[in-house]
């Protein structure tokens, strides 16, 4: 699944260890989010989307692979 | 713009800080240290026993001396990667599991001390081997794997996320599937005469070896 994490994350100038630590999961699983290796699950993506202020839907697609 | 960009280049998938090597690197070189002190010990043990058992010759310190040189050595190499391992923000949850690794280690290593120390054999390559162990030592081995193994892994996989989770079951779907082929073909080959007879601890080994290099292919994936 395609994502705007990195983007999010770079924009807000955080590093994968910043974001990891926000999220309370490690820096390779953002790293996996990041480069579409790994789907996060539901809870996972809610929490993105509250860090982020953004709804689930603006931070990642499910319409193109 | 350019500290975003900036931001993306700090982090590749491997990369653990600036000048630091991989963090995949710097654990496997520990745990190799780890064994190779632990097999220093036992070296050291069996060369002291058969010392005692046909006398003790000039050659016999050499032999010692070689081996505290090479466990020493091994200790401290282990202990300066260790202690020099870059500081990264990790998530409380993350370092739980991280310290359950490590005190897993602890325990194997403990394990290993006690059997190489209490194993007394001429063998240097004793601990390694299917030779008879005093009881209180196997008892001791035993109750120590019994009452850590299920203690340590319940922790752990209660604080790993869900990204390790994932790992870890791709490694352990791997080694059960390693365990399905390995285990009847060996016996089957061991009956039909042109094998040897089967080994419960390499089968293990090799089981232990496929789920490792599996979880941490995904883990770093």
């Amino acid at each position: 699944m395609k994502n705007r994490l990195k983007v999010l994350r770079a924009e807000r100038n955080w590093s994968q260890a910043e974001l990891a630590m926000q999220l309370d999961v490690s820096r390779q699983a953002v790293n996996a989010i990041e480069t579409g290796k790994h789907d996060p699950s539901l809870p996972l993506a809610f929490r993105i989307a509250r860090l982020f202020n953004m709804s689930i839907e603006e931070i990642f697609d499910d319409q193109c692979e | 713009m350019t500290n975003a960009n900036e931001s993306l280049r700090a982090d590749g998938p491997l990369e653990e800080g600036p000048a630091g090597m991989p963090a995949w690197q710097r654990y496997t070189l520990i745990v190799l240290c780890s064994l190779v002190a632990i097999f220093a010990l036992a070296y050291i043990a069996g060369v002291t026993a058969a010392g005692i058992e046909h006398g003790i010759r000039p050659r016999t310190f050499g032999l010692i001396a070689a081996g505290v040189a090479l466990g020493g050595g091994a200790a401290w190499l282990g202990w300066k990667l260790y202690a020099g391992r870059p500081m990264e923000l990790v998530a409380p949850r993350v370092r739980k599991s991280n310290q359950v690794i490590l005190i897993s280690g602890a325990v194997g290593g403990v394990i290993g001390l006690v059997l190489a120390l209490s194993t007394v054999s001429s063998d240097p390559f004793a601990l390694f081997t299917n030779s008879p162990v005093p009881p209180a030592a196997a008892a001791f081995g035993i109750f120590a794997w019994v009452a850590c193994v299920p203690l340590l892994s319940w922790i752990w996989l209660r604080n790993i996320d869900e990204h390790e989770a994932k790992a870890n079951a791709d490694g352990a779907i791997a080694a059960i599937y390693a365990y399905l082929l390995i285990a009847p073909c060996w016996w089957l080959g061991w009956r039909g005469g042109f094998l040897p007879e089967p080994e419960t601890m390499i089968t293990f080994i090799v089981v232990m070896t496929v789920y490792c290099t599996v979880w941490l292919w995904r883990k770093q994936a």
